[in-house]
């Protein structure tokens, strides 16, 4: 029915082998190392009531353990609250994000953390900061005549 | 019966030699995929540096 | 099997008998309506690109009624939506016109016409609302930011034309079918009548978001939006879009180029498998455009990352019967060795030449889409300009270089102008021009993205942050880049303008190309035929796909966005 000739069998089992082994890789660091992407469930009330409502009411960084922080913050336009973070080497920072308005995105560029701000969601995401430096994080998702100016600062200290 | 296998023996022949003639191609499509391939494996790097 | 190939014999002498085809006067003016209307949408789109990327560069300041987000609105609009969908309507329904019976019926004809002229007034409309900065939402309109509500009009006008446009077509193929009983459709007939299925089954979703939820929305009859499922709608449609520009490049690949070269047509069931795959997957994949943000379940994501790499295969599958095709062509004409046969193709006609310099960018373009879409790796590209450079290497190039190729015949087809050899020189020149324009532009976008530069930003350089300098350094690559694009797109325009109007009259009629079957070729399963089996398998797919994470956002108490108008 479908001829093919004997080199193109060959391709296609090389080809589909190829995109097997990228899923399985993917796959199992998925399952096995929790790596997913951000997938936040969970939902704000009414994005105007985001300054008056638990936990961005209060945003900011919360130390929970030896080295260990919660990031709270809150996104529109065309800024983030806070828009500097400090925490020294080696902590790790569990992100979570909302947005008061519209789309915004929050990148720490050479970082996994990348994420999606919904309006109504709270995007939540865990990175870890070995290296000391400052490292930038932007606005990637277009917000406005102002996106371009939207970016803050997460100022990793070294430690003696 | 001897005619049968005389026979298949040709086909098979012709077929190969269709196939010969696709040579280039297929080292073509292995090139592309190694490409494609090694691409993959070295944004994979990247990221689990960054982790 | 020998009888079989008996009849595809005979059935090549009657399309080769076709070759003195001529389009009837009325067929021709809706074919040159649809192509002429793209050239328009093409040059202005491709002007506001260079303005934009002047800008980014920090090359230029923009006067201050005119923004960088409008420019790139503009730039996203006329290219993504206007120029293809009308560049590609024109290409269709010539191909159909000449592969089924050679002529419209009125009814088909005036189905066209209807969907040109919707198209046009949607077209028109967008463009004014987005120089008159209505409509600065982008052409992806991610919601809550709210444009003008005839904004959302004109891009619905867009699509139901589109719609109309396809209905001539298929009228056309049923047609054709009742009146040959029992025999293959003709293979560009197929292929279009399956990009229009895919077509049609993607966009009805981002008319329902368009057409329910943000109308209403933006007249003011309801309040708020929910903004993640009008993204959902919006990529279950956005990522069989690049698909439907693909795949008439694919055509153009499989049927045409194998008659330009002097070849014949590798397989008349692969090619009609290809399409009926990419019927197939190239709708559940859209949440791999959504794989970082919140509100849709991992376990979704990464279920559509799985069909995503299925859509892969019919490429491969591509890939490797073009390359056959070269090589059997390069071959009959006594190309020997491993690679001699590369010498034996046509290499000074840009019809191919552009079209083969397309093909080679379609490959680092196929990579990163792999990328792209691997789950976890995503996040290391996600809105950056790596993705931005990704599909200016797949569709800005190897789709538009294929498309200018289709224009260097199908004009002249139209019009009876000669492609003279200083024109099809001048070609080969643009065709250099912007593949290097685009490798400096879209291959530099790759490595800019890497470092974190985001797409779809004005010019800045992040509080004089150390790496928002190094972005400036790689936007001015870029931005040379975009100069020789800029030069290349005058170029194309000079010679569209040639083919056009003062090109040299003809004497003989010039040939519209259509490949013919390979004899060694099988009749292809009838199965491939059955429209309505693929149909329902491909909306069962979407189904499991999409049915849990579209209902978890309507019952997971999202609670809506108010509009907002931040430009």
């Amino acid at each position: 029915m479908f001829h093919m000739p004997k080199f193109e069998k060959i391709w296609l089992a090389i080809g589909s082998g190829s995109l097997v082994i990228f899923l399985l890789i993917t796959g199992m660091m998925a399952i096995s190392m929790g790596l997913n992407p951000p997938d936040g469930m969970e939902t704000t009330i009414e994005p105007e009531q985001v300054e008056s409502s638990a936990p961005f009411n209060n945003p900011g960084l919360e130390k929970i353990g030896k080295n260990e922080y919660v990031a709270t913050i809150t996104s529109f336009v065309f800024g983030y609250d806070p828009n500097t973070i400090t925490v020294p080497e080696g902590s790790t920072v569990h992100f979570q994000v909302t947005s008061k308005d519209v789309m915004h995105g929050f990148h720490i560029p050479g970082t996994p953390t990348n994420l999606m701000l919904t309006p109504g969601h709270i995007t939540e995401y865990t990175q870890t900061f070995n290296e000391p430096g400052e490292y930038l994080f932007v606005c990637h998702e277009y917000c406005g005549i102002g996106h371009e100016m939207m970016f803050g600062k997460i100022i990793v200290e070294e430690t003696i | 019966m001897e005619n049968d296998r005389d026979q298949r023996k040709e086909d098979k022949r012709a077929a190969d030699e269709y196939d010969q003639r696709l040579m280039g191609t297929f080292v073509s499509v292995i090139l592309i995929g190694l490409f494609i391939f090694l691409t993959w494996l070295s944004i994979f790097y990247y990221y689990i540096k960054t982790i | 099997m020998s009888i079989q190939n008996e009849v595809s014999v005979e059935k090549d002498e009657q399309k080769n008998a076709l070759t003195d085809f001529e389009f009837e006067r009325k067929d021709s003016n809706l074919i040159m309506a649809y192509i002429g209307f793209s050239i328009v949408a093409i040059f202005l789109g491709a002007t506001a690109g260079f303005f934009q990327m002047m800008q980014r560069a920090g090359w230029i300041e923009l006067p201050n009624w005119l923004t960088y987000y409008q420019l790139l609105t503009a730039h996203g609009v006329l290219l993504a939506l206007v120029f293809t969908t009308f560049f590609i309507a024109g290409y269709f329904y010539s191909g159909v016109i000449r592969t089924l019976d050679g002529k419209l019926t009125p009814l088909e004809r005036n189905l066209g016409w209807i969907g040109f002229y919707l198209m046009l007034i949607g077209s028109l409309g967008a463009t004014y609302l987005i120089l008159t900065n209505e409509g600065t939402v982008l052409y992806t309109f991610y919601a809550p930011m709210q444009a003008s509500p005839w904004f959302y009009v004109s891009l619905a006008l867009l699509i139901v034309g589109s719609w109309f446009g396809a209905a001539g077509i298929f009228a056309a193929y049923i047609r054709w079918r009742k009146n040959h009983k029992n025999e293959t459709s003709p293979l560009f007939a197929y292929m279009a009548v399956a990009t229009l299925i895919l077509w049609i089954h993607a966009s009805l979703a981002v008319a329902i978001s368009v057409v329910v939820l943000l109308i209403p929305w933006s007249f003011g009859f309801v309040d708020r939006v929910n903004v993640t499922l009008t993204r959902v709608l919006f990529w279950y449609f956005g990522h069989a879009l690049v698909y439907f520009w693909l795949l008439p490049a694919y055509v153009y690949w499989y049927v045409n180029i194998p008659q330009l070269i002097g070849g014949k047509i590798f397989s008349n069931s692969l090619p009609r498998l290809t399409f009926i795959l990419l019927i197939l997957f190239s709708v559940p994949v859209g949440l791999h455009h959504q794989l970082t943000e919140p509100g849709i379940e991992s376990f979704w994501k990464f279920l559509q990352v799985v069909l995503t790499m299925a859509v892969v295969v019919p490429s491969l599958i591509t890939a490797f019967s073009i390359i056959a095709t070269f090589e059997l062509t390069g071959r009959s004409r006594g190309g020997k060795g491993l690679f001699g046969w590369v010498a034996k193709l046509p290499w000074k006609d840009a019809r191919f030449f552009a079209t083969v310099l397309g093909m080679f960018m379609f490959i680092p373009g196929g990579a990163g889409g792999i990328i792209n879409s691997s789950y976890q790796l995503n996040q290391m590209v996600h809105n950056t300009w790596w993705v931005t450079g990704h599909f200016h290497l797949t569709f800005a190039t190897a789709v538009i270089l294929t498309f200018f190729a289709i224009s260097y015949w199908l004009i002249p087809v139209l019009t009876n102008r000669v492609f003279t050899k200083n024109l099809n020189r001048l070609a080969i020149v643009q065709a250099i021009l912007w593949t290097s324009g685009m490798l400096l532009m879209g291959g530099v976008m790759h490595f800019a993205g890497l470092e974190g530069a985001p797409r779809r930003s004005a010019y800045s350089t992040y509080g004089d942050h150390e790496l928002g300098l190094t972005w400036i350094s790689y936007s001015q690559v870029i931005a040379v880049g975009a100069v020789i694009l800029f030069i290349a797109i005058l170029l194309v325009l000079y010679i569209w303008m040639n083919l056009l109007f003062f090109a040299p009259k003809s004497e003989k009629t010039i040939e519209y190309p259509i490949g013919v079957i390979n004899e060694r070729a099988e009749e292809p399963p009838r199965i491939l035929e059955r429209w309505s089996v693929w149909i329902a398998v491909s909306i069962a797919l979407s189904v499991i796909a999409y049915a849990v994470p579209i209902y978890q956002l309507i019952v997971n108490n999202d609670p809506g966005s108010l509009p907002f108008r931040s430009w």
